[in-house]
């Protein structure tokens, strides 16, 4: 039985994190509610699209986690193996969003997305914004 | 004889293929070595634990963005394209 040993979270990891999560959720309202006066469809598969890449997102931070109690070789082999995971997720998420038809796949196609907006974003705002 | 809409989709689905295999295994391992590199950094500086796992984090986010590309080709070459003949 693997027991993993209890080790405290970085608060700075951790406050990072949920800084890019209030930002993605704010992404995928604000452009979800937007995009409902051009299509429901966009916007459904924009909020889906979203929603998965926060729980990838999620996924992701806590294979990081538990990378650090591995060697070397075994960490890489680990985050490789987990990353195919969350690739298979989200290609699952595109076809669903495809055989409901084209505009959900291009609405969830750029929900995908959704974490890198956030990231860029809070790297702009950390930069620009708070040393003016 | 082949005709040109079966030559368009044998060609399609290689292109997916191509697209899926390679699109996934360049982030794949850029992933890994991230993760790698950023635990030796860990360490060998157990004090920048937090701010190194947030650029791990950073890091293998925007490594999996050529992924996702990759896998949105593939998917508008598998459902779309073929599709429409």
């Amino acid at each position: 039985m693997n027991t993993y040993a209890v080790r405290e979270i970085p608060v700075e990891y951790l406050i990072y994190k949920i800084n890019i999560f209030k930002k993605s959720l704010f992404i995928i309202l604000a452009v979800s509610f937007l995009s409902l006066f051009f299509s429901k469809e966009l916007s459904l598969g924009f909020f889906v699209g979203g929603l998965i890449s926060m729980a990838n997102f999620s996924l992701l931070s806590k294979y990081i986690l538990r990378m650090r109690d591995f060697p070397l070789g075994k960490a890489k082999r680990f985050i490789i193996s987990r990353f195919l995971i969350i690739y298979l997720i989200m290609g699952l998420a595109l076809f669903i969003g495809i055989t409901k038809g084209v505009l959900p796949f291009a609405g969830t196609a750029l929900g995908l997305l959704t974490i890198k907006f956030a990231i860029f974003i809070d790297g702009v705002f950390s930069k620009y914004v708070k040393s003016s | 004889m082949l005709s040109q809409a079966d030559l368009i989709t044998i060609v399609c689905f290689i292109g997916a293929g191509i697209s899926i295999g390679l699109g996934a295994i360049g982030p794949a391992f850029g992933i890994g070595i991230i993760g790698g590199n950023g635990l030796q950094g860990i360490s060998e500086n157990p004090k920048m634990e937090g701010p190194l796992l947030r650029t791990m984090l950073i890091g293998m986010s925007i490594a999996s963005t050529t992924a996702i590309y990759a896998l949105v080709i593939a998917v508008l070459l598998i459902f779309v394209i073929t599709q429409g003949g």
